[in-house]
């Protein structure tokens, strides 16, 4: 059974500043400038939202809370996901997509 | 499909085999025993396109399936949206010219009803987007086709008027509004968006006419397509009519507060944007005027301090160990804050890399990922 890594967190002081609205770039945890695309967002029951966007060879996978403060961000290698996002099953998320080369060839959904 | 743990960590995935030249992923509902997803398949190099629907249990078992071009002349699908135990979807049809389509289908992916706009549109270059409304009627946002009109396409070629089209529960179209703003039109719709009231969204951007600027835009709308505010974005940061801005998608909360996802777009670079706004598109609790630019600077500096290894800070010298759990560590590269590579380092176990004092950005490659994270080393 494959065993997973565990995040750690370190919570800016700011997330102890009730921000309500906010308006920011999602930002690429490599720090390159690699084109970064949104391709779609979803809510959880918690209102925490997750977002799919594309760089060049994969996803960012982004959760934030409703706060706007980031809680998770993972990349994977050579998946496009869709634009339509996560269905939340108790506390997990389902989404779909494709593998392999983004243009062309054989695929796999 | 992509099951995920609530960290975001892949469980597992079920898969679709395809053995046509390309396929690309469109969207998906949801339900609680299955989804419906659809997508675009060119069957070969010269092909034309195929929309496939399939139904699928949560265990990736596949329980229907429909080919639409078998049936339809079907090109490209845009969006699907539930209606009551049912589901449309839109997309355009390439038959001469270009025609907007509207499908309702049950769960059994059966076609109940087929809407055509037979006067075509242009370019093919805007989505044909539906919704549903809050009163069963729904609304489908197309392009009108200028491209005889040799001066519009001259000098307005982009983007091409908008059209609501709305629609009863039937599939019979009941009126429509097109939407032409002075010196041409300013508006490209990305998405149309149900909302939790008698009223719906649009986004997208809002098209200066006379420098070309593009700003990101929402409008509420009552049922009836009269506009309830009207508003236009830029991130503070990016406030330059050089900078096209685009709200791609938006999700309405219980308590009326939107959350946007946009793009923001110069040569060379692109920024994935997230906003929340509250029930009048403000970022305050008061109302922030009509047409006003917002974002005068970041509301929120997004905490990006994840981490993988330990310890972090470490001190110069000091081993640093990534928890990846049991995967196996192919390469680290090292990365300064800029983006600008500093070293790459083949290991072949999950400890040893040493770095002098500073912020780094460590890319750690395993067989089947790349995690990457903030490591900061200290003296």
């Amino acid at each position: 059974m494959k065993k997973y890594y565990t995040f750690l967190f370190i919570i800016a002081s700011l997330a102890l500043n009730a921000q309500q609205y906010f308006s920011f770039l999602i930002p690429e945890i490599e720090g390159n400038d690699q084109l970064m695309i949104p391709h779609g967002i979803g809510i959880d029951s918690d209102n925490n939202i997750i977002c799919h966007t594309q760089i060049s060879d994969g996803m960012v996978l982004s959760k934030y809370s409703d706060k706007g403060y980031l809680q998770n961000q993972v990349f994977y290698e050579d998946i496009l996901f869709s634009r339509s996002v996560f269905k939340s099953i108790g506390g997990n998320y389902v989404t779909f997509g494709k593998e392999g080369d983004f243009e062309d060839h054989r695929n796999t959904l | 499909m992509y099951f995920f743990n609530s960290d975001l960590t892949l469980e597992k995935k079920e898969s679709i085999e395809y053995q046509d030249y390309r396929v690309v992923p469109i969207d998906a509902l949801w339900y609680d025993d299955f989804i419906i997803i659809s997508n675009d398949n060119r069957v070969s190099e010269e092909g034309i396109l195929h929309i496939n629907l399939h139904k699928i249990d949560l265990e990736g078992n596949t329980l229907a399936t429909k080919d639409l071009n078998t049936e339809l002349k079907v090109s490209q699908n845009f969006k699907m949206v539930k209606s009551g135990e049912d589901f449309l979807m839109s997309s355009w049809i390439h038959d001469m010219s270009i025609k907007s389509q509207v499908l309702k289908l049950d769960q059994d992916l059966n076609i109940i009803w087929e809407y055509v706009d037979e006067r075509g549109e242009g370019f093919g270059l805007t989505p044909h987007l539906i919704t549903e409304l809050s009163n069963g009627n729904m609304i489908l946002s197309k392009p009108v086709d200028k491209s005889n009109d040799w001066d519009y396409a001259v000098n307005n070629w982009y983007p091409e008027p908008t059209q609501f089209t709305w629609l009863d529960s039937d599939g019979n179209a009941l009126r429509e509004s097109v939407y032409l703003g002075p010196g041409g039109n300013p508006q490209y719709i990305r998405d149309v968006t149900k909302g939790k009231g008698d009223y719906f969204f649009s986004c997208g951007s809002w098209v200066h006419p006379e420098t070309d600027a593009e700003m990101g835009w929402i409008v509420k709308y009552d049922n009836e397509g009269n506009k309830i505010w009207d508003r236009k974005y830029r991130h503070g940061q990016y406030d330059s009519d050089e900078r096209s801005h685009l709200i791609q998608q938006i999700i309405e909360l219980d308590d009326g507060s939107i959350i946007a996802l946009g793009n923001i777009l110069i040569p060379g670079e692109s920024g994935a944007w997230l906003l929340k706004l509250n029930s009048d598109g403000c970022y305050e609790n008061q109302d922030c005027g009509e047409n006003v630019v917002l974002a005068t600077e970041d509301k929120v500096v997004a905490n990006t301090l994840l981490s993988y290894s330990y310890p972090n800070p470490s001190a110069s010298g000091q081993s640093v160990t990534f928890d990846i759990g049991e995967e196996q560590i192919e390469s680290i590269s090292v990365y300064d804050m800029n983006g600008g590579l500093i070293k790459k380092q083949e290991v072949v176990t999950n400890k040893g890399v040493n770095l002098k004092s500073g912020v780094y950005v460590l890319k750690i490659s395993t067989g089947n990922k790349t995690y990457r994270v903030r490591h900061i080393i200290v003296d």
